[in-house]
């Protein structure tokens, strides 16, 4: 039994490649993902437009950097569920988002279970 | 990951693309950045390119990439924090060059072999240039060294306003200081081996406990119950540490309670990230508060133990520096103090320019804050020169048996005081002093066992030691219960040997006829039967401790017993000293404050005139004057005992200096003025033609740039 059941995710990481790989992760795994985006400010606008359920937010972004993106969506919809998708050099900023509200983080480079485990708990699938 | 193998190739063509992409981009921007070392956009946007490379590289196990992209994001994120890095290290664009070389060999070597992924030596050679890079930028940023380039930064753009007065001179000053500072990388050297705990709490254990744990995770053998160890170390030492932190570091002690409640409340594991996190918390906490553990390696393997209920013994924390580092330490600081002189130069220079006084506020808080810092700096590192009187103390019981067994007399030591603190840098002459003041004790003080019960003292005599700590200098006395010192008998052999005319056997007093025991024409016998394997002459010894300024008291009981006494002062050690500037003539000296007495004013009336020079009366006592215009040959225009002089007849006072003398007569200095008092750092003469000028023991560099000379008080009291 797949974990996700259709549920709307929207990807942002600035590296084509990294927005493929986690696509294909959370397609197999049942979900939808309705979005990618490749900016902070992109990023904005596809929330606004699709109000995903869930959201894999890189940091270290163009225009916009993931924690200031993380305020804004928060700042305007507390309930959202935010998994900061970063990597291992950004330990304390990542720490910090989670102070301000991220559910849970995944870090580069990921490997299957730890993506699905953070997913697990911060939709509070059982 | 759940792709398929012929997914996972077409995504690994698609990294590729992305790399070629973003080598074509760090290009571009190097080229920009060397034109506009300081653009923050193209600073940021480097960074994130670098680190976009290592997040896709690592997650295709390109190591190699990974690895040098992750030191290059290290290295572009200190810049991102500080932009002048890039202009202070210009060098840096050179690397990051090179790596977006060596990336684009990589990429283009994959094509052929996919296997082409770890590290070889050439990458591995880049990466500790990465990193002695990153550690150069470090060890330059210390916190006194950024306050005092930020000041030189400061004075930078104050020039301009300045063209109108003589900018030659700050010009000068400003790159003296900009060569100072580049001495203070030593700081780090010094301060990293010294561990001591924080405001009475130790944080050692709790550290080391946490480092350990970290460790075995960051291996790859982290279990829960290593996570559990770890957490409530960490717990314990923030529950310590925000007790006891001050203001500066609250904000980090928060960070760790924050991230030790999420760590719980979001079901957390210790993975790679939580890893890093506490990592980078526990190294700037142990930097923050010194705290330094031994490797983790020399502990048994294992890091899980310790727990909660431990028991801790308090630890002796020792230090173990080399001393020539700190010698050169020492150096550097004694510079800086000669450096912030002319930073108080410059500011008085500005004011007299007229410049705008919010700024000259600021410039001059910042002058003494490093001023402070510098002071505070010199005084722990002084404090790490010292150590316990006991390191030569503990030979002295075994010198004394061997020399009452040789000469069969029968003799008991006590030592009182052998944990006062001495300057290292006084162990070796102050114990070649004692050897022959304890010999001689036991030698020439102590009777034999049938005389000294004939005179009703015990058969076994008693040589006690005694180290008293005063408020500026340190009392070693040696006491024994022997004759005492026959003073007839040592000026009838002080005559013998020729030390002595009969004459002045006659006239010396009885405080000089004691020091003679000092003198090395009536040692021999010492020499002779030199028990301790030491060839040194008790003359040489006198000269060493007079080069501390110490001074030597006795006190002669005859019948009863001998006392010497020796007294260095502990202000002697320090390079810095307070000095009074005085004007004699067209020149100036600087006396340091510890030969100084009194400075008292009198009425030319009162100063009488005589053949050899002149005398005047305070407090009862005669005091003589040293006329250094006579005595150094200055031009003697206004020298006070011509008083045909014109200058002089319209004097109605003079400023005499009255030296600290370690004989009964009093003698001054006669000043024609008092500049004023400040820190100065003294220079020995390193030219052996200067060290033989008379009357002066060194020089010192004055904030306005002027060497003057520096009076020797004891010469001058000889005179």
């Amino acid at each position: 039994m797949s974990l996700g059941s259709g549920q709307s995710v929207l990807i942002v990481d600035d590296s084509p490649v990294m927005r493929q790989m986690l696509t294909n992760l959370f397609v197999s795994h049942g979900f939808n993902v309705v979005a990618q985006a490749a900016d902070g400010e992109e990023a904005l606008v596809l929330f606004e437009k699709f109000r995903p359920e869930l959201t894999t937010l890189d940091i270290v972004m163009p225009k916009m950097r993931g924690t200031e993106v993380l305020e804004i969506i928060l700042g305007k919809y507390p309930e959202s569920n935010i998994i900061m998708a970063s990597s291992v050099s950004d330990a304390r900023t990542v720490m910090h988002c989670l102070k301000i509200g991220a559910r849970q983080y995944i870090v580069k480079p990921y490997d299957e279970e730890k993506v699905m485990t953070a997913v697990r708990k911060a939709l509070n699938i059982a | 990951m759940s792709v398929t193998d012929e997914n996972l190739a077409e995504l690994f063509e698609q990294y590729k693309d992305e790399v070629r992409e973003t080598i074509g981009t760090l290009d571009n921007e190097l080229v920009a950045i060397e034109q506009d070392p300081t653009s923050s956009e193209t600073i940021f946007s480097l960074f994130r390119n670098m680190h976009s490379l290592k997040g896709s590289s690592k997650m295709f196990n390109v190591d190699n990439i990974a690895n040098i992209a992750h030191r290059l994001e290290d290295l572009m994120s200190m810049i991102d924090k500080n932009n002048a890095i890039l202009s202070k290290h210009p060098k840096i664009i050179d690397l990051l060059f090179k790596g977006n070389d060596i990336f684009r060999d990589i990429i283009a070597r994959l094509e052929d072999d996919i296997s082409y992924t770890t590290m070889t030596a050439d990458h591995v050679a880049f990466v500790g240039e990465i990193q002695s890079q990153i550690d150069k930028i470090n060890r330059r940023d210390s916190h006194l060294v950024d306050a005092a380039r930020k000041l030189l930064d400061d004075l930078e753009s104050l020039m301009p306003s300045l063209e109108e007065i003589d900018t030659e001179g700050l010009k000068k000053d400003m790159a003296d200081m900009a060569s100072g500072l580049a001495l203070v990388t030593l700081e780090e050297e010094g301060a990293n081996q010294i561990r001591f705990n924080y405001n009475g709490v130790d944080l050692t254990e709790d550290v080391r406990l946490m480092d350990e744990n970290l460790t075995l995770f960051k291996d790859g053998k982290g279990t829960a119950d290593t996570a559990k160890v770890f957490v409530e170390a960490a717990n314990r030492l923030y529950k310590n540490l925000a007790e006891v932190a001050n203001e500066d570091a609250m904000q980090l002690i928060a960070e760790l309670g924050d991230g030790l409640g999420l760590f719980e409340e979001k079901e957390l594991e210790m993975d790679q990230m939580m890893v890093e996190f506490f990592g980078s918390m526990l190294g700037e906490l142990k930097e923050k508060f010194h705290v330094e553990v031994e490797a983790p390696a020399q502990k048994a393997a294992g890091g899980t133990r310790g727990g909660g209920g431990a028991v801790k013994e308090p630890q002796v924390k020792t230090i173990r520096v080399d001393e020539a580092k700190i010698d050169l330490f020492l150096e550097s600081v004694g510079k800086l103090i000669t450096k912030s002189e002319i930073l108080n130069h410059l500011q008085f220079s500005f004011r007299q320019a007229g410049i705008d006084t919010g700024l000259l506020r600021d410039f001059g808080s910042v002058s003494r804050t490093i001023s402070n810092d510098i002071v505070n700096l010199q005084r722990s590192i002084m404090e790490v020169r010292q150590v316990e009187m006991n390191n030569i103390l503990k030979k002295f019981p075994r010198l004394v048996r061997d020399i009452s067994h040789k000469i069969g007399k029968e003799a008991e030591m006590n030592i009182t005081g052998e944990r006062v603190p001495i300057d290292k840098s006084l162990l070796d002459d102050v114990e070649q002093a004692m050897v022959h003041i304890v010999r001689n004790a036991v030698d020439h003080g102590l009777e034999e066992p049938a005389a000294r019960e004939a005179a009703g003292k015990p058969r076994r005599g008693s040589v006690n030691i005694r180290v008293t700590p005063e408020e500026a200098a340190i009392l070693i006395e040696v006491a024994d219960d022997g004759r005492g010192l026959d003073i007839e008998k040592i000026k009838t052999k002080a005559v013998e040997r020729g030390v002595l005319t009969p004459e002045q056997a006659e006239v010396i007093s009885e405080k000089e006829a004691e020091m003679l025991i000092f003198n090395s024409g009536l040692s021999t016998k010492d020499q002779a039967t030199d028990l301790s394997g030491r060839g040194v002459g008790m003359d040489v010894v006198m000269t060493n401790l007079k080069k501390w300024n110490g001074e030597v008291l006795i006190n002669n009981q005859p019948g009863q017993g001998l006392t010497v006494g020796l007294r260095l002062p502990v202000t002697n050690t320090l390079l810095t000293k307070e000095a009074i500037m005085l004007r004699v003539g067209e020149s100036t000296f600087c006396l340091p404050l510890e030969f100084v007495n009194e400075i008292v004013t009198v009425p030319a009336l009162a100063v009488h005139r005589h053949k050899d020079g002149a005398v005047f009366r305070h407090r009862d006592m005669v005091i003589s004057v040293i006329d250094l215009k006579w005595l150094l040959g200055l031009p003697r225009a206004g020298a006070f005992y011509e008083p045909s002089e014109a200058e002089d007849l319209s004097r109605e006072t003079h400023v005499f200096i009255i030296l600290r003398g370690k004989t009964e007569s009093r003698k001054s200095i006669l000043a024609d003025e008092i500049l004023g008092q400040q820190k100065i750092v003294i220079k020995e003469f390193e030219l052996e033609t200067f060290r033989k000028l008379p009357y002066f023991n060194g020089l010192t560099l004055l904030g306005d740039g002027r060497v003057v000379l520096i009076l020797d008080s004891d010469k001058l009291l000889d005179s």
